[in-house]
């Protein structure tokens, strides 16, 4: 949305955007309120300190508003598998989904909500297939690492997902429904109150599927038509959010955030599976922003409950986890002319309770159990408990010269754990823009990854000596941006170069169970391409997308003397990913056509077995009617357009083509009188 | 960031000024790229099956491929996959966990999808599927009708028809059961989870007996004498130490036991061609003569940096086999040694080799 921005509200007279925000109005109410709230400027200044200081240097990705609502249905993990270079590493449909962002994995990717970080602090990652996009009105990719701002584990790039409430706006309600392939119900609906001083915004959504998908198994070559089983899942949660404005200058947002997902696990590899695995998620948000004259501060309050219950009941696995963290975090900026200072600081805590059971499968006849008058019946029961606490100083300057031509970043941060020793971590960066069109950035970082508690104390195994992952990377990247009468044109070409030192992997060790080490070196450099083209005229609104990266990321030390990994690409990394959408809008209709290819992924350290590329195309309309103030709005998805037969990871076949159909009703009462409709700034 | 004032939008480019750039943008784009398709292994090494060495490679659990490799000791030749090539590509399955040779068929055990794929021993084209099992660990051929397969979290032995090939009963026990031999009618089963390793009575398939042998007991052996050796591994984290015991199979009296230190986690017993001279895996490759007094202080061939996983002796040249499983995501290395411990040759096999077939 920052390009929008940049094109929309920099022209005074643009009235194509004036329809368009119109447009969007009448289509998506809850996108809008994303587009309003950056009319609202006049009021409460949003500003995401942090981010904002410190990402001019760092390469970004905000997805746009339209393209968001076309996903509203969807998991974030739909979202970014078909609309950024991201590598989704989804275990199927419906089933786990990670990521790897410029050649790291699945913990190396941060994931923040409204500036905290809430993924899983006892595996350092986050699954993206339990989390709503619907949730979210702005969602951002930072490229490379941002310890410095962000802490633990940003060290491939980061996802921010935020909330921005509209002030002012008036009562809007929603609701949308679609049936799918494989028994997908769907339904969602959403209500805005939005006054002057007040603003409540509810979303609620239930999803349940048969996931009962057929695929061709590859492996089996007498019958390769199969239909997955014990595949089903329901998804249901709840967003509550209330901004009030105190005073002018004081806002203050409440949210809640609280999904489930149940789901059994289907086993491709066997005819059998009694998997299944329930999430629970909680996660409230406070947090108080006071801005006046030149200070700008923000107390940030977080507590979020995570369970996750996995059942395995041929293998006799019964483990139940749950973690608790608490986050406190206070943020301030200053600004002095074109001097920016922000320093703040974090308290995060973690509770983890791991339970689990596992039971054998005693015969029906205990009788024979007694041998030699002897009856052993093993039950482990077991209990861990585990703290981490880590508190953290951080600040950061932005210096701006020239005119706003040149600005200069630098952050540092500090975190303190009761674990382990954490080494300073840094950020900077220079923007410099170098003619009228073009802009060079260049950005140098220090991040890190702590270990996980799983790394930790994980029984047996975890490894209470580990040092945290030390990454140093290198970005630049020139941009251009270019506008001529009702065309607009983006291109950015990045190149980045980072070494992670202490890359903790688990090992085997002779007590006959593995254990993590920090024993490997990745190195990872790649170029990015991102090109975005616009032409927008009345009542048509074309848009190309074209999102590349190509990204080796090797071992550089072995493991042991017959360790053939170095200079080999990582495991489960492609070299190759590209993602291109076109977005079209004449009256009426909207048109999103996506297209993803993904490269060559391996799944040995030594490169000699792979799975092949795989490219995917979406196809997702909408057409939307209104009468008086109901506005109408029908859309359907086919996905795996090509009905292509692939697989993101081994052995987990992923559906063939597939559709959605489903329907929007919006109900818009606005103010009376709304002024925020016009850009000002 | 740089805002865009109005103006900009509304003059042209000065393009001569930006060409360096627009050079700089493209050669960032098109630096250095390498080519994404990966060379594929040459698999059409014909294998005489004669004497050959057939390796299990687990395949890593969960998302891995189970794989069984060939080795000619005589050329060399490693063909990675066999299974694959002789069956027009298709894929074992998760989890390879054992094989063996009974009544011209072999009888891949396929762990993690509870399965055991029988092939033709000529050819290794596949003929069935015994389906039905749990965790299925290592198959013992009884009679030309009759097997057992041990289950890693079933709570029984299964008993399988090897003419129907089907599951025709179990032998209900304590979850856990390895590795497996027969003797005198009696089939002595380990059991990991135990402190015992149980006698049945291969007649009636029942549990008659058992044997305290230590806890984690998996790896069996008959030697010349016809007595029966255990190894088990013991338990770190209960302070359970490993034991290597000789078990008299006609009285079930335990004749001798060897204590290892609780720090040391013994596994992967095996017996040489003259079946005099014991190996087994303790960070490290042992050589132990049957008739030893105390267990070797030092091994025959030292671990180092590397990972050993599965063991197997060469029955006919008494050649010593081991795989070191490296990282476990990729190609093990399997290394040769002679009897006193020389090193003879390396060579890859599939991801996580944990055995050995010797033809």
């Amino acid at each position: 949305m920052k390009r929008l921005n940049i094109y929309t509200l920099r022209q005074p007279n643009n009235y194509v955007w004036l329809f368009v925000v119109y447009i969007l109005f009448a289509t998506n109410l809850w996108s809008q309120t994303k587009d309003t709230g950056a009319y609202q400027l006049q009021e409460v200044p949003i500003i995401h300190t942090k981010q904002e200081l410190i990402e001019t240097s760092k390469k970004t990705i905000s997805i746009d508003s339209l393209t968001l609502a076309r996903y509203s249905t969807t998991s974030l993990a739909d979202l970014l598998a078909g609309q950024s270079t991201i590598h989704i590493k989804s275990y199927g449909n419906g089933n786990i989904a990670t990521t790897s962002m410029r050649g790291g994995n699945a913990n190396h990717t941060a994931l923040l909500w409204n500036g905290l970080m809430v993924q899983n602090a006892m595996l350092g990652q986050q699954d993206l297939s339990i989390i709503p996009t619907l949730f979210f009105d702005n969602v951002s990719l930072e490229y490379g690492g941002g310890s410095a701002m962000w802490g633990s584990g940003a060290i491939g790039g980061s996802i921010h997902l935020q909330n921005k409430p509209g002030f002012n706006q008036g009562f809007k309600t929603k609701l949308q429904m679609s049936v799918g392939s494989f028994g997908t119900r769907k339904i969602g609906t959403g209500v805005l109150l939005s006054y002057k001083k007040v603003v409540s915004n509810t979303k609620v959504y239930y999803t349940s599927s048969e996931n009962n998908y057929s695929y061709k198994d590859t492996v089996d070559k007498e019958k390769p038509n199969k239909q997955l089983t014990h595949s089903d899942y329901i998804a249901k949660g709840v967003l509550q959010e209330i901004s009030f404005l105190a005073s002018p200058y004081q806002k203050v947002n409440v949210r809640l955030w609280y999904n489930t997902m149940d789901r059994n696990l289907p086993s491709y590899a066997a005819y059998i599976s009694k998997k299944s695995q329930e999430d629970k998620n909680l996660k409230l948000n406070a947090d108080w922003n006071y801005s006046k004259n030149k200070l700008n501060s923000t107390i940030r309050l977080g507590y979020f409950n995570d369970k996750l219950n996995y059942t395995d009941s041929l293998a006799n696995t019964f483990s139940k986890t749950s973690i608790n963290t608490f986050i406190g975090e206070s943020d301030n900026m200053y600004t002095h002319k074109n001097h920016k200072f922000n320093f703040g600081i974090n308290y995060t805590q973690y509770n983890s309770t791991l339970i689990e059971k596992i039971k054998k499968t005693l015969p029906q006849d205990l009788s024979s159990l007694f041998i030699n008058n002897h009856l052993s019946i093993p039950l482990f029961d077991t209990i861990i408990l585990h703290n981490l606490n880590k508190f953290a100083l951080f600040a950061a300057y932005n210096l701006s010269l020239f005119d706003s031509k040149l600005h200069y970043n630098f952050a540092i941060r500090k975190e303190f754990t009761n674990q382990t020793t954490i080494p300073f971590t840094g950020n900077t960066g220079i923007h410099y823009q170098l003619t009228k069109l073009i802009a060079a950035k260049i950005n140098a970082n220090k991040s890190f990854r702590q270990p996980t508690l799983n790394d930790l104390y994980w029984s047996p195994g975890g490894n209470p000596n580990l040092k945290p992952e030390d990454s140093y990377e290198v970005d630049g990247g020139i941009e251009l941006n270019y506008k001529k009468g009702d065309f607009t044109v983006l291109l950015e070409g990045s190149y980045f170069n980072r070494h992670t030192k202490n890359w903790i992997i688990w090992l085997p060790t002779p007590n006959g169970y593995p254990t993590p080490k920090n024993i490997t070196e990745i190195y990872s450099r790649g170029t990015e391409t991102k090109t975005e083209l616009a032409f927008s005229k009345k009542d048509i609104l074309l848009k190309l997308i074209i999102n590349t990266s190509y990204v080796l990321s090797t071992y550089q030390k072995p493991s042991g003397e017959n360790d053939n990994s170095v200079g080999r690409q990582l495991i489960f990394t492609p070299r190759y990913t590209g993602q291109g959408s076109v977005l079209m809008r004449y009256k009426n209709l909207n048109i999103l056509l996506n297209n993803n290819y993904t490269g060559y992924r391996f799944t040995s350290s030594d490169n000699s077995s792979w799975l092949y590329p795989y490219y995917i195309a979406n196809l997702k309309c909408s057409y939307s009617y209104s009468f008086s103030t109901i506005h109408m709005e029908l859309f359907c998805s086919i996905n795996n357009l090509f009905n292509k037969n692939y697989v993101v990871v081994q052995n987990m076949p992923m559906p063939l083509r597939n559709y959605e159909a489903g329907l929007s009703m919006n109900y818009y009462k606005p103010k009376k009188k709304n002024e925020s409709l016009l850009p000002i700034n | 960031m740089y805002r865009v004032k109005l103006e900009d939008y509304l003059t042209l480019p000065d393009f001569k000024k930006m060409k360096a750039y627009y050079l700089i943008f493209i050669s960032i784009i098109l630096s250095a790229c390498i080519k994404d398709k990966p060379q594929s292994p040459d698999t059409s090494i014909s294998i005489n099956a004669d004497n050959v060495v057939l390796i299990t490679n687990e395949g890593n659990y969960g998302w891995g491929e189970g794989t069984v490799s060939v080795y000619d000791p005589s050329t060399g030749a490693v063909v990675e996959d066999y299974y694959k090539q002789q069956n027009s590509g298709a894929s074992l399955g998760n989890v390879c966990q054992s094989i063996c040779k009974y009544n011209n068929n072999y009888y891949i055990v396929v762990n993690n999808a509870h399965k055991i794929v029988v092939v033709n021993a000529a050819n290794f084209v596949k003929t069935t599927t015994i389906n039905g099992f749990n965790s299925p660990r290592h198959i013992l051929p009884i009679t030309y009708n009759k097997a057992y397969v041990s289950d890693l979290y079933a709570g029984s032995v299964q008993i399988i028809d090897l003419n129907s090939n089907t599951i025709s009963g179990s032998i209900p026990c304590l979850a856990g059961t390895e590795k497996m031999v027969l003797i005198y009618n009696k089939a002595f089963i380990t059991n990991s989870n135990s402190d015992y390793c149980y006698v049945v009575n291969t007649t009636t398939d029942v549990i008659t007996d058992s044997v305290n042998v230590g806890k984690g007991n998996s790896s069996i052996v008959i030697d010349k004498n016809a007595k029966i050796w255990v190894m088990a591994s013991g338990n770190s984290s209960t302070s359970q130490a490993g034991k290597l015991t000789r078990i008299n199979p006609l009285t079930l009296q335990i004749e001798q036991s060897f204590i290892f230190n609780t720090s040391e986690n013994p596994h992967e017993l095996c017996i040489n061609k003259t079946h005099d001279t014991l190996y087994y895996l303790d960070n490290g490759v042992y050589q132990f003569p049957i008739s030893g007094n105390a267990l070797p202080p030092t091994p025959l061939v030292n671990q180092g940096s590397k990972v050993y996983y599965g063991l197997g002796v060469n029955p006919k040249d008494y050649n010593i086999y081991v795989s070191d499983a490296i990282d476990y995501v990729q190609k093990s290395k399997i290394e040769v040694y002679k009897p006193n411990g020389n090193f003879v040759t390396s060579f890859n096999a599939g991801i996580i080799s944990n055995g050995f077939l010797f033809e």
